[in-house]
């Protein structure tokens, strides 16, 4: 109907038809807008109503009242949060007695530190790889060309069985390892360093001593006159030297017992091996990404540090990569968010991940639903962050470059 | 509201092509498909796993189904094994995947009151143990304390172990799940577990066939029982009633010296007991919704308990598990094999 | 020949100081890791376990009596696979070379089949596929048709003895072939949706496509699976199946990403000009953006094809039997245990051959686009 009649009359366009033919246009195009959405409203209700329907047949009830109630289950590793002293939330190992709740949040923990180390240790060894590939040094060249090239061609799950099973369990057992000397033990236990331990009883003095340690840092880290550096680099030092002298922070070293060893700071074999994995993986996929941005580079500009005398090495770390950073931050982000994921392979190790421990809590209680609803909100928040968090870096960085 | 539900039903019906009607039994569906879907496991040696050599399935879960698929279909044959996992065994028979279920599977309450399913009578009687190697010098559970323990995400054991080491008071000991038996005895073996956990004939089993069945030893501590039995849908007496009396039949048949060697004689028999059992002249088989011979078709596929057990656990296999003085063996021997009265 | 050696290594591995510095750290590492592999495999691994469980690595439990339906779906998909390769790089003698080197391949792959004859079959099929579609201009225009009742076909061979029991391999092939052509039109779809005039159509589909890539492609397909019986109680649908539509509803949002990349690159002035000559919308879609766009696309999407290769092990989530867990299935044999590398390395390679020669097609259609381009 409504195009007979525009198609009556053409030419003859006054202003009245025109806001008419307009409005019409309007309303159709409101019309279907709202059908659309009456369509999909429709359809996820048709699909909620469906999921209630199939539970009840089951008798599951679909509820968060399971989060709270005691766990009853292990995990091998991971923190959470508990208000066991009223009001200050601690960070505490998890136990079979603490929540359902708690075990995802010791899943999130997981999975977020294994993303934070993946997500830095790639991007250095990635970036390695990168300029490796485009090194002088033939064997250098190579090696780098084939690691990459292998690993971008197999799964990452069979890396990852690869690297746990066929690597990191042929480490020695603990008590053969437990003799290797600066306190560091490699063993198929569990990956034991030496660490910092606090024992300052709370003094004035020794908490005078730390705060002008990290006064110390942050002054190094940030530089604000000229020649700074190198005073606070002296004063470090010397307060460190003073802390271990008088006893307020000193060196714990692992010590292996029967089955485990105790103190120190530690990486079991499952974290190793899905750090491992999802490290030389995102680095495969980085170093393409680097050396993509440096064939993308002008000659020119090869040339024209070349003819100032600047070394190659200095070209690269001064001219080259500053300017392929500023470029490759948004794919180095798309990344980062597909090495998070990757993190969920973890399962096949026996790496209590957040989707592991969904898995365990689903399977003790019963309420899977109510457990996807979880972990879908905590993949999507972890995405949105990392892209929230890359794009502020990436507008930092080229208003810097901007402004210079 | 029903208006919502006559969508939802008229949305998924259109969807759905394999549509069970849902008042026939199950029994009559795999009459009239004439192929029995049994749902077992494929990496269990000895009950149901897959021989990568000849790609034929083996063990005594996948023996009954062969005895079910010759006691309703008359042919061991018509059969075909889904692969199902520990997580999925449930899901597969309350969606009709599989018309059975046989795989090492432990009866519990649980599994009952929140599951549409119905359990088939025990067969095979086991209990939840640990494994060691034998060189790290750990003779029972006790010394385990600050060990980390292996094993099977989504089993019993998990929650067994946890409990085992509330009440012992151990803080440090630590329980680390694997996704199937395999990984979890690939991690006993390299040394990350300083102990395995499962049920003990999955245990015997694994060191059984391994090259050196010497390096493990199987703790004497049993931290609790498992009984396994396969199970189908709830609320479908005759398809669960056909299939009890198919197990009752073999546990009988072992109990009256019939076997497969001497099934055919028996047939001739004169005992109005045995003739009974073997349906010779009219048996219970047409009451189930069988055929009347369907223990002697059972007994001819794959003989009886007896026969099934020594094939798959007895003393020429790998895995060997005695039975004398467990329950495995029959009740005329101090066992816990019985079969009701057939008269 | 030494003088020659000296100068060559003087150049390449000690030009620089720090060249010669790398040089030292790197080279007698990898010497020695190349030397340490080299002896496993050539005194120590014991091979034997490869052929003698090649069957479950290629078609897991697919019954041996119907292992005919698995040659003639190799038959076919290695003749659609020569066809296409032929269209874009016409045959020359070095292909030659390659193709005597996927015959080795295959023959390696079907030595513990017994049935060398057979994969030399297969070659075969892919050579002619190959040189038809090099040299008769005609086989070109009805290979789409040709590929269509090609795929249809394998999976009208394959079906018969239940979908369940697809395994090994073929499950792996299987599984991205039905991935890589479903994604697609819902791809195109979705992409198309993002641009759309509808602001509730470009929500709904960049919330879709915004969702599907932040998880976890494990998380989407145990989901789907677990769910489905719960939606549709007294629906059956078999474990493989419902793996597919996992593996389909989470690579149609990358497709589109990609397809909406293409879109993107399409100059807005042919739209105009389109629209000036009176077209529809879907007629200037259709007939001009979409043609375009597919053909930048078209190196991506082979890429995309990798991935989901790739990612077909993930697929142990929900019980399913395919290459990686076929290998798995052997060292799940106690007698086997000790043969971990063996195994894990006869996986690798095999990936690594199958993805390299993916990424090698990727690399040359890119080449290939960018020469027609000019």
């Amino acid at each position: 109907m409504i195009i007979n009649e525009t198609n009556a009359a053409p030419g003859s366009v006054g202003c009245d038809q025109v806001r008419s033919r307009r409005f019409r246009k309007r309303l159709r195009h409101d019309a279907i807008q709202f059908a659309i959405i009456a369509l999909v409203v429709a359809l996820i209700g048709l699909l909620g109503y469906a999921v209630k329907e199939g539970l009840a047949q089951k008798g599951i009830k679909f509820s968060f009242a399971f989060l709270s109630n005691a766990a009853g289950f292990d995990i091998s590793e991971g923190k959470t949060f508990s208000l066991s002293d009223g009001i200050f939330p601690a960070f505490e190992a998890f136990t079979s007695d603490r929540s359902n709740g708690a075990a995802f949040i010791a899943g999130i923990f997981n999975t977020l530190k294994v993303a934070v180390l993946a997500i830095i240790l790639s991007t250095v060894l990635g970036t390695l790889l990168g300029v490796g590939r485009l090194s002088t040094n033939w064997v250098v060249r190579n090696l780098s060309f084939w690691i990459v090239e292998f690993v971008r061609n197999t799964p990452l799950l069979i890396q990852l069985v690869f690297w746990y099973f066929a690597v990191v369990l042929h480490f020695p057992p603990l008590a053969a390892a437990a003799k290797w000397y600066g306190g560091v033990i490699i063993s198929q236990q569990g990956l034991y360093f030496p660490a910092l331990s606090w024992s300052g009883d709370g003094s004035g003095i020794s908490i005078a001593l730390v705060s002008a340690t990290w006064v110390a840092i942050v002054g190094f880290i940030v530089d604000p006159v000229k020649g700074m550096r190198r005073v606070c680099v002296v004063a470090i030092v010397a307060l460190v030297g003073v802390l271990f002298a008088s006893g307020f922070l000193s060196i714990n070293y692992p010590v292996a017992s029967k089955f485990q060893a105790s103190g120190g700071t530690s990486l079991s074999p499952e974290m190793a091996a899905l750090l491992l994995a999802i490290v030389v993986n995102s680095a495969s996929y980085i170093a393409e990404i680097v050396r993509g941005a440096i064939d993308a580079l002008p000659k020119g500009q090869w040339e024209a540090a070349g003819s100032l005398g600047l070394s190659r090495r200095n070209t690269i770390n001064d001219i080259v990569l500053p300017q392929v950073f500023r470029v490759v931050l948004p794919s180095f982000g798309n990344q980062y968010i597909g090495l998070t994921k990757n993190t969920a392979l973890g399962i096949a190790i026996g790496y209590p991940d957040l989707f592991n421990v969904y898995g365990t809590v689903a399977n003790q209680t019963g309420h899977s639903l109510e457990g996807i609803v979880i972990v879908m909100v905590s993949y999507l928040l972890l995405s949105w962050i990392i892209s929230a968090i890359v794009s502020w870096a990436n507008s930092r960085l080229n208003q810097m470059g901007a402004s210079r | 509201m029903t208006l919502m539900k006559a969508l939802t039903a008229g949305v998924f019906a259109g969807l759905s092509f394999a549509a069970a009607d849902a008042s026939a039994s199950v029994l009559d569906n795999v009459k009239e498909r004439g192929v029995l879907n049994c749902g077992t496991d494929n990496t269990a040696p000895g009950f149901g796993y897959l021989n990568t050599a000849t790609g034929a399935m083996e063990g005594l879960d996948v023996d009954f189904c062969k005895a079910v698929a010759a006691a309703v279909l008359g042919d061991p044959s018509k059969v075909k094994f889904v692969t199902v996992t520990d997580k999925s065994r449930f899901d597969a028979v309350l969606t009709n995947q599989v018309d059975v279920v046989f795989a090492h599977t432990t009866i519990k309450p649980a599994r009952e009151s929140s599951i549409a399913i119905d359990f088939l009578p025990i067969n095979f009687y086991d209990g939840t143990g640990i494994m060691v190697k034998a060189e790290a010098g750990v003779k029972a559970f006790a010394d385990l304390d600050g060990a980390t323990i292996c094993t099977t995400q989504g089993s019993a054991t998990e929650t067994v172990l946890t409990g085992a080491f509330k009440a012992r008071g151990w803080k440090t000991s630590k329980v680390l799940t694997y996704e199937n038996l395999e990984k979890l005895f690939a991690a006993l073996n390299s040394g990350r577990c300083n102990a395995m956990s499962t049920d003990k004939s999955a245990l015997a089993a694994w060191a059984g066939n391994s090259p050196k069945p010497a390096d493990y030893l199987i703790l004497p501590d049993t931290l609790d029982k498992s009984p396994f039995g396969g199970f189908v849908v709830a609320n479908d007496s005759k398809w669960r009633n056909a299939l009890r009396w198919v197990h009752y039949g073999l546990f009988q048949a072992e109990e009256s010296e019939i076997t497969q060697k001497n099934i055919d004689e028996k047939l001739e028999s004169e005992d109005p007991f045995v003739q009974k059992i073997l349906g010779v002249g009219g048996g219970y088989g047409k009451d189930f919704g069988l055929s009347d011979d369907f223990v002697a078709q059972a007994i001819k596929a794959v003989g009886n308990f007896g026969e099934i057990y020594d094939r798959n656990l007895g003393p020429n296999t790998k895995m060997y598990l005695d039975r004398k003085g467990t329950p495995n063996a029959l009740w005329t021997q101090g066992g816990a094999i019985y079969s009701p009265l057939w008269n | 020949m030494i003088s020659y050696a000296f100068k060559w290594s003087s150049h390449n591995l000690f030009g620089k100081p720090f060249d010669a510095l790398l040089s030292i750290i790197v080279l007698p590492g990898t010497l020695w890791l190349i030397y340490s592999i080299l002896h496993w495999a050539i005194s120590v691994a014991q091979w034997d376990i490869i052929p003698l469980s090649m069957r479950v690595l290629m078609i897991g439990i697919f019954p041996a009596d119907q292992a005919w339906r698995a040659w003639t779906a190799a038959g076919i998909i290695a003749a659609l696979l020569g066809a296409a390769l032929g269209c874009v790089f016409s045959f020359r003698i070095h292909h030659a070379f390659f193709l005597a080197l996927l015959l080795a391949a295959l023959l390696t792959v079907g030595v513990g089949l017994q049935v060398s004859a057979l994969t030399t079959l297969v070659a075969a099929v892919l050579a002619c596929a190959w040189l038809l579609t090099s040299y008769v201009p005609l086989a070109r225009h009805v290979l789409l048709p040709a590929a269509f009742t090609g795929f249809i076909s394998v999976f009208a061979v394959m079906a018969p003895p239940g979908v369940g029991l697809w395994g090994g391999l073929l499950l792996s092939v299987l599984l991205t072939l039905v991935t890589a052509i479903l994604s697609l039109p819902i791809g195109i779809l979705l992409a198309f949706g993002r641009r759309s005039r509808f602001s509730s159509v470009r929500l709904i589909c960049t919330g879709y496509i915004e969702i599907m890539r932040s998880l976890p492609l494990i998380l989407v397909v145990y989901w789907i699976w677990i769910l489905m019986p719960v939606l549709a109680t007294g629906w059956s649908l078999a474990d493989v199946a419902r793996g597919m539509i996992g593996f389909t509803i989470f690579y149609s949002a990358y497709v589109a990403e990609y397809v909406r990349s293409g879109l993107q690159a399409v100059p807005r002035g042919q739209t105009e000009a389109a629209r000036s000559l009176g077209m529809s919308e879907f007629d200037i879609n259709r007939s001009i953006v979409l043609p375009q766009a597919l053909r930048v696309v078209v190196p991506p999407l082979v890429g995309n094809v990798l991935d989901i290769f790739n990612a077909a092990p993930l697929v142990f989530i929900i019980g399913l039997t395919d290459f990686l867990r076929a290998g798995q299935m052997i060292l799940a044999n106690p007698q086997y245990g000790d043969r971990t590398y063996e195994v894990y390395s006869y996986l690798l390679l095999t990936y690594f051959l199958v993805g390299s020669m993916i990424t090698y097609a990727a690399r040359k259609l890119e080449a290939h686009m960018a020469i027609g381009s000019r």
